[in-house]
């Protein structure tokens, strides 16, 4: 029998048949085995699939993680081929339980065999009488892999029957089904779901069915389309926008270009290759798309395009009157739409000239300027420049005030631009090292924010100290945040001595500051108000909870009143392996704060997700009723925090979302950027939601555009929670 | 006849300070010692917190021990029972650092001091104690911890300015290792520190310091400090 790669079958899941972390690996799992004989009829054949060693991926400190294939049902295996063959050998997607590795296995057939190990229902019949050799891992375009995790090539595995066998070896082309047999036999320490994965899956019942989706889209064809950015309109209709290099996925509309339009064609793309050298392909042609939706994401109403190659989107924002503000960084055909959107006020960069000149005389080169950035009104029609201010050589940003005054910020000088009339105005130069979120400008009044940490050089804990400082709108300083030192917190009365730094900030109409903040422990001065060390501030929060984590990076989420600086609520929001009770870790990729205070976030979650019962795909509590053999889920998700962030109304994985980042208009959210047609996390391949969709299949590449329509104050629908069935 | 008549009358006040001894012996064994402050070696032993009620937010201090010595050498007054700490003389704490609220100068207690602290030689000094009570025995992570209550009378000093302050200070003695924590609440007044506006009212001090580690006292020449009747010289 030739082998040129093993294959391992695991039994997973909920209830477990195997024991995984801190070492104690089973040698063994109970299976049935159902093939189609070569004589047409159909066998089974019960015994232990036995490994000298299992195929799996060491993590930090010797625990081992679990290569499994997921049952779909009943503990029962549906063998499914999966991409190509081999030398004529069907292939095998196993993923372990914690999603880090896919093996892609080339195998020919399941060994039977005996070995004399003293293990129950052992009989020692025909097959191997020596264990075949240890045989090369054959991974296929392996997927990044945590820190310190490695793989290692697995060890010779059998089915050892509890009778004899009348085969030594089962084709796996024969195979039809693996039945992992529940329980638990000698030698075996059953393994089930336990701890907070289980006690905050419980108290999660989310807030009645009421967060609901409305409408979810894909958007786009062949390449790789993405929504950078999107919003409602005053009047509630909804814009996306994004770079697109290619309209031809569009059905019934037709683009409108604003200002001259350039030939594509004359842009063509450029293939290299990444730093992995992997065959990537730009698009210079790419230009900024403005697609406006029916208010209830069901049509698109209008498309307006830039010139081909005009220049790079930076911002969209939508005034009061219905008018668009965009800003975009000059690229090859800037003229096309500079040059053709009437008159265009022009701000220098003198600075800039200066250094460059400087730079170009000291290096005796020639003299290069950086790209301009152009900032112009569109009318409320959307088919109008009313006007257009340029930057020269560099870069901006944008906040629009309540006043619908435009705050501009290049570098570090910022500028005021009149919404409806364009005059530019100078503002204040504002200095600020070492902000993470950079200047934040508050909608309200055009007061502004750094947040961000500095290093207590005192030799004492903490040395990451992180601060929120805010100025007014002539710069002038109003109140720090935080900003403690270490001989304050760290020492004897307070030993807060965790590292933390505010790592972001929203500002918005409402009043609220919303922080994302890091830290690596617990004993982080954002537990308390950050203006006094002896008032705690409210911490606390579905999945919250942080000890038992061996290495610590947890994302805060902080309210705060922008006027007082006190803190309305604090959260933390972490994942936990079901089966060893130890928090697992969630990276924040977005977040927004609505109006009414409800903070919304995105990210990706590691195996563990806490998500609420009324998620909009099953969860795990209620799956579980009914499968004995559910799994925790990670990967994208969504939730929806009720103000002070104490409370989790909703919770729900997000299949296929890639990145996403959100807008509010009243108890609307929308959910904006790119998905994939289907998860692909932790055995998960649930298909992306796609709900009164503009376009419901996926359009190719590695991803769509994607929008998601929320309503946060749906009439209630509570989930149905079945009684449990075994 | 007269030295049994003697001892037949004193019995009733010996028998009455032997209670007291053996009330207080834990207390004068735990803080009994000569402490140099200035042997502190842990570099910001000190914080200290100020409120105003006229100031919406309170500011936050940091520093070390300046110098000063102080002698615990606490004895039971045998006639009335009373512990005597007989704490002889002080010390000096120096702030040498505070936050950085900017932009927050005239919203916090002594927000002018942020700037350029360590040069301000912002000091608040403990020159005596007196008034002590013993309070509760707790039990700590490494051992007991006596508390004993007392009020002292020191000085605040920023900029060659001072303000005169009497304090609340509870000191917690360690029994099984010679130091304490004090722990300090007073007032002074800003005006006098050269603070004006709503920062120049009364200003609220929270002031928590760790000594170093205690030496012994120095043995009374002749008697042993627990015999009750050594001073009464038998």
């Amino acid at each position: 029998m030739k082998f040129q790669n093993c294959f391992y079958v695991l039994a997973c899941g909920l209830f477990g048949l195997f024991s995984c972390a801190f070492g104690d690996v089973p040698a063994w799992v109970g299976v049935e085995v159902t093939w189609e004989a070569s004589d047409g009829e159909t066998r089974r054949l019960s015994g232990q699939l036995e490994f000298d060693r299992l195929p799996v991926t060491r993590l930090e400190r010797g625990n081992f993680g679990i290569t499994n294939l997921v049952p779909l049902e009943n503990g029962e295996i549906q063998i499914r081929h999966t991409g190509e063959t081999h030398e004529g050998a069907p292939v095998f997607v196993l993923q372990d339980y914690q999603g880090t590795h896919r093996f892609l296995w080339n195998v020919e057939a399941l060994p039977v065999g005996a070995r004399d190990t003293g293990m129950r229902g052992l009989e020692v019949g025909e097959g191997f009488d020596t264990p075949p050799p240890v045989l090369d891992l054959d991974l296929e375009e392996p997927e990044p892999v945590d820190e310190g995790a490695t793989s290692e090539a697995p060890a010779s595995f059998r089915l050892v029957p509890a009778a004899d066998s009348p085969v030594n070896a089962i084709p796996v082309a024969a195979l039809r089904y693996i039945h992992f047999q529940a329980l638990a036999d000698d030698g075996f320490r059953r393994q089930s779901y336990t701890g907070r994965y289980v006690q905050y899956s419980r108290a999660a019942t989310g807030d009645q069915g009421r967060v609901q989706p409305v409408a979810a889209t894909f958007l786009g064809g062949e390449g790789d389309e993405h929504f950078s950015h999107g919003g409602f309109f005053p009047d509630g209709r909804i814009y996306a926008a994004g770079m697109f290099h290619d309209l031809s996925f569009l059905a019934n509309v037709s683009p409108r270009v604003i200002g001259r339009d350039t030939n594509a064609s004359d842009y063509p793309p450029v293939h290299g290759t990444d730093r992995r050298g992997r065959e990537q392909i730009s698009y210079p042609a790419s230009a900024p798309v403005i697609f406006v939706f029916s208010e209830d994401l069901s049509a698109v109403e209008e498309v307006i395009r830039l010139p081909w190659a005009s220049g790079q989107l930076a911002d969209v924002q939508v005034g009061n009157d219905g008018a668009l503000y965009v800003a975009l960084r000059e690229r090859q055909a800037f003229e096309s739409l500079a040059g053709h959107v009437g008159e265009v006020t022009v701000v220098e960069n003198p600075g800039h000239v200066a250094q460059a000149r400087q730079r170009a005389e000291a290096r005796a080169e020639e003299l290069r300027l950086a790209e301009d950035a152009l900032l112009f009104r569109l009318s409320p029609n959307l088919r109008n420049v009313d006007w257009a201010v340029r930057f020269q050589h560099a870069g901006i940003g944008f906040t629009r005030l309540q006043s619908d005054r435009l705050v501009v910020q290049r570098g570090r000088d910022v500028y005021f631009v009149e919404g409806p009339t364009g005059d530019v105005r100078q503002g204040p130069n504002v200095e600020h090292g070492r902000s993470h979120s950079g200047m934040v400008v508050d909608p309200r009044d055009g007061s502004f924010y750094f947040g961000g940490e500095y290093h207590s050089g005192t030799g004492l804990e903490p040395w990451r100290c992180p601060f929120l400082r805010k100025f007014d709108p002539e710069g002038h300083p109003v109140w720090s945040a935080y900003d403690w030192t270490g001989p304050i917190v760290g020492v004897q009365f307070f030993r807060l001595v965790s590292d933390s730094a505010v790592n972001d900030v929203i500002a918005d109409n409402s009043g609220r500051l919303l922080l994302r903040g890091w830290s690596d422990g617990g004993n982080s001065v954002f537990t308390r108000q950050p203006y006094d060390l002896r008032k705690p501030a409210r911490v606390g929060g579905t999945a919250s909870s942080i000890w038992g984590a061996s290495v610590l990076s947890v994302s805060y989420l902080i309210q705060m009143d922008a006027d007082s600086m006190e803190v309305s609520g604090v959260t933390r929001f972490l994942s936990y392996l079901p089966t060893s009770n130890t928090p697992n870790s969630i990276s924040l990729r977005a977040y927004h704060q609505m109006e009414n205070g409800q903070v919304a976030i995105f990210g990706h979650s590691a195996f563990g997700l806490i998500e609420t019962q009324d998620s909009w795909f099953d969860p795990w509590y209620v799956q579980y009723r009914t499968n004995r053999h559910a799994l925790a889920r990670g990967g994208p998700f969504f939730a929806l925090y009720a103000e002070g962030l104490q409370t989790l109304r909703i919770s729900t994985i997000l299949p296929g979302a890639r990145a996403i980042d959100f807008a509010a208009k009243d108890d609307k959210l929308l959910l904006f950027g790119s998905a994939e047609p289907q998860n692909n996390s932790y055995g998960d391949e649930t298909p992306a939601m796609t709900l009164n969709a503009v376009q419901s299949e996926f359009g190719g590449g590695r991803q769509d555009a994607y929008l998601l329509l929320v309503n946060t104050a749906g009439d209630p629908n509570p989930p149905q929670i079945p009684e449990r069935s075994w | 006849m007269k030295i049994k008549i003697f001892f037949l009358l004193a019995l009733p006040c010996l028998v009455h300070a032997q209670d007291a001894l053996n009330q207080h012996q834990r207390v004068i064994t735990a803080a009994s010692g000569v402490y140099d402050m200035s042997k502190e070696p842990r570099r910001y032993p000190f914080l200290l917190i100020l409120d105003q009620e006229a100031l919406k937010y309170p500011s936050f201090w940091a520093g070390g021990h300046a110098g000063g010595e102080i002698t615990f050498s606490p004895e039971t007054d045998l006639l009335t029972g009373d512990l005597e700490l007989n704490a002889e003389g002080g010390f000096s704490l120096q702030v040498t650092n505070s936050t950085r609220k900017h932009g927050m100068e005239a919203q916090i207690p002594g927000g002018p001091w942020m700037q350029n602290t360590r040069d301000r030689n912002f000091r608040v000094t403990f020159d005596s104690f007196s008034d002590y009570t013993v309070g509760e025995v707790r039990r700590g992570n490494d051992g007991n911890v006596i508390e004993i209550l007392a009020k002292a009378k020191g000085k605040v000093e920023v900029d060659g300015k001072e303000a005169p302050m009497e304090a609340k200070v509870r000191f917690l003695f360690q029994e099984r290792t010679p130091n304490f924590t004090m722990h300090a609440n007073f007032e002074f007044e800003g005006a006098l520190l050269g603070l004006d506006g709503k920062q120049a009212g009364p200003i609220k001090a929270t002031l928590s310091t760790l000594s170093p580690l205690g030496e012994m006292l120095p043995p009374k020449a002749g008697n042993d400090p627990s015999d009750p009747f050594g001073d009464l010289g038998f």
